[in-house]
């Protein structure tokens, strides 16, 4: 079965014209959490690394990243310390300090054909400077546990609003987890 | 009362004049948060106004010229309202 894949604009005008052609038709909806190391700080853009700029340091996109300080990414529960280098610009795709997201995928299927958008929505990253316990699992340099002021990290959700494509209520939206067509995976 | 209805445009405007296009009629941002896609990231603003849903999706980066993704699921007449101030910048 042909898939076509879409950008956003594409999918909603499809669905649009589908709409206006009275088409009977239904939306398939997949949204899945992942934390595999895809999005790291070297590749992100300026504007999103800033984020990070009060613990993280870098020359420019996709240069090196180093701590600027000690801190707990409290949501992978470990801990790095001044100068540890967190994302090497010569192992883009293995990054020491990773970004959890949200995978969405839309598709809908239509004269034998499917079609499909999917984008990713990252966690939020928040910094503050909390008293947290320190333990030997959080880093095998630490010696012994403690009770420490440090920078933390944390990855707060997206909102649920923000991981859908708004449609009309008549469209007809079913989520699933898991497609047997590997066409649709 | 009408159905709402969707629409979805890329526009060679600024952001901040589709934003502040969208605050005039009464839009209110909700969120906002960065998301990835076609390889490329971008800062997804999501406008809210009772059951109406505008999102501005524009691309992150050092690259010109800029043309921000508007997805619209609005009533026909928001729809419009929307379009023509866009249409009036351009």
């Amino acid at each position: 079965m042909p898939s076509f894949e879409c950008n956003e604009t594409q999918f909603i005008e499809n669905i649009s014209r589908l709409l206006d052609s009275e088409s009977r038709f239904v939306v398939n909806r997949r949204v899945q959490i992942y934390d595999d190391r895809k999005y790291g700080p070297s590749g992100m853009p300026d504007e999103v690394f800033m984020q990070f700029s009060s613990i993280l340091a870098r020359k420019g996109q996709r240069s090196s990243v180093y701590a600027k300080t000690h801190f707990l990414d409290d949501y992978h529960h470990k801990v790095y310390f001044l100068q540890d280098l967190l994302h090497s610009s010569s192992k883009m795709k293995y990054p020491i300090l990773h970004i959890p997201y949200f995978k969405v995928e839309y598709s809908f299927r239509i004269f034998g054909n499917s079609y499909y958008h999917s984008f990713d929505v990252l966690f939020k990253p928040k910094i503050s400077i909390e008293q947290k316990k320190i333990t030997k699992k959080m880093n095998p340099r630490i010696e012994e546990e403690s009770s420490i002021l440090i920078h933390v990290l944390q990855f707060e959700l997206p909102q649920e609003k923000m991981l859908t494509i708004n449609l009309p209520k008549k469209v007809l939206i079913l989520d699933f987890k898991k497609a047997n067509n590997p066409l649709e995976n | 009362m009408s159905e709402k209805k969707i629409r979805s445009i890329s526009v060679f405007i600024p952001e901040e004049v589709v934003c502040a296009s969208l605050e005039k009629i009464g839009f209110v941002q909700m969120d906002d948060v960065i998301t990835s896609s076609d390889g490329k990231f971008w800062k997804k603003m999501l406008y809210v106004k009772d059951e109406e849903v505008v999102s501005v999706s524009e691309e992150l980066g050092d690259y010109w010229p800029k043309d921000p993704v508007i997805s619209i699921c609005c009533l026909p007449r928001t729809i419009k309202t929307i379009l023509g101030d866009l249409d009036a910048f351009v």
